[in-house]
């Protein structure tokens, strides 16, 4: 496929499009996007975030319910996770369905570590406009507290065996969000788009 | 730092062929490419196998990191016929369960300097997948101008973009 010789920086559009961003100020349990334009070619969904909770030592799951905080079937993931310590890798299925889209990356917990650490998270959903295939995400996550259990890297693969399209995001972790979480949403925008 | 899209290509139907992309512009910085993706042929973990400039000679390495959902694996090979960008679902999976490969290729066009790319990669087929990140090495100093793809033969739906990255926000917004 000959790419035209067009296809400069001067001449095509910016490919990273944001269309929502919220930034929160009190303790939050889910942050809903709806509405989500069907133009782009992927989604991007940028994340600066911490739960409250303190069950998991060191572990935060994060789920992204697609189109709905109630639709939670048809969901599964699998990730490989990085701690100082060890090295592992998981999976969840729809017999645990609770879940959502995907889980498990490794962020600062608000009992174990200072109030400043974030972890920050990308997650990337590609052709989430398309109603032929299944919708598969990948997302990047990495949190560190100075080094302690509580810190850590992963990547997550997670599918919604489904065939419609996205048009909304509910994005919660185990717990809440804690103020200062900020999450923002992007579109990334393919040739002619 | 700004991303522009300068190709697209979807897999109309099944095909045993793999994707040529040519004529890439020499006017950015880095080069991402975006892969959602099955193999037509392959069983899932199939490789996506990269060349450039149509070098077909034993002139490539790769090295991976990953887990299956059960347990942590790394591997590697050094003189290749080709590089990888990761894995793609595979003709023994669900229907309609495609991978994601996330790629960056740093410097394409610096002619000092050997060609090397990292892919983000993830699948999942409920009970089954992969996630991980690949690292590819070109050991030559051309500049990237043409890029093959393939995946033991693409799989109907599956799409390529490609991007390219400057280190700075000229352009049109």
């Amino acid at each position: 496929m000959p790419i035209p010789a067009a296809a400069s920086a001067g001449t095509t559009h910016g490919a990273i499009v944001p269309i929502a961003s919220t930034l929160l100020n009190s303790a939050t349990g889910t942050v809903y996007f709806p509405n989500i334009p069907q133009i782009y070619q992927d989604l991007m969904v940028v994340m600066t975030v911490r739960s409250d909770n303190v069950s998991f030592a060191g572990q935060v799951s994060y789920s992204i319910y697609l189109n709905s905080a109630s639709n939670t079937a048809n969901f599964s993931g699998t990730d490989i996770t990085f701690t100082p310590t060890n090295q592992f890798s998981s999976r969840r299925t729809t017999s645990t369905p609770t879940y959502g889209y995907q889980s498990s990356g490794v962020t600062p917990t608000y009992a174990s570590s200072g109030p400043n650490s974030f972890a920050g998270c990308v997650v990337n959903i590609l052709n989430y406009a398309n109603t032929t295939t299944y919708k598969t995400a990948l997302m990047k996550i990495g949190g560190d507290s100075g080094g302690t259990v509580s810190s850590g890297s992963a990547i997550v693969a997670g599918l919604w065996a489904n065939t419609a399209a996205i048009t909304a995001l509910t994005i919660g972790p185990y717990g809440n969000f804690v103020p200062g979480t900020m999450i923002s949403l992007y579109g990334v925008r393919s040739v002619g788009q | 730092m700004s991303m522009y899209p300068i190709a697209s290509y979807t897999v109309g139907a099944n095909t045993s062929n793999g994707i040529t992309f040519s004529n890439i512009p020499q006017t950015f910085t880095h080069l991402h490419i975006r892969i959602f993706g099955r193999s037509y042929n392959g069983t899932a973990g199939s490789n996506t196998a990269v060349q450039y400039n149509g070098d077909s000679g034993s002139n490539y390495s790769y090295h991976y990191f990953g887990g299956d959902g059960a347990a942590v694996f790394s591997g590697g090979a050094a003189s290749q016929t080709s590089a990888n960008f990761g894995w793609v679902a595979g003709n023994n999976q669900t229907a309609g369960v495609f991978a994601i490969s996330l790629i960056d290729i740093l410097d394409y066009t610096n002619t000092n300097k050997y060609k090397v790319s990292k892919a983000i990669v993830g699948i999942d087929n409920n009970g089954s997948g992969l996630a991980g990140q690949w690292s590819g090495l070109w050991l030559n100093t051309a500049a990237i101008n043409q890029i093959f793809v393939n995946a033991n033969g693409w799989a109907q739906n599956s799409t390529i973009q490609i991007y390219g990255v400057t280190t700075s926000t000229i352009g049109t917004f």
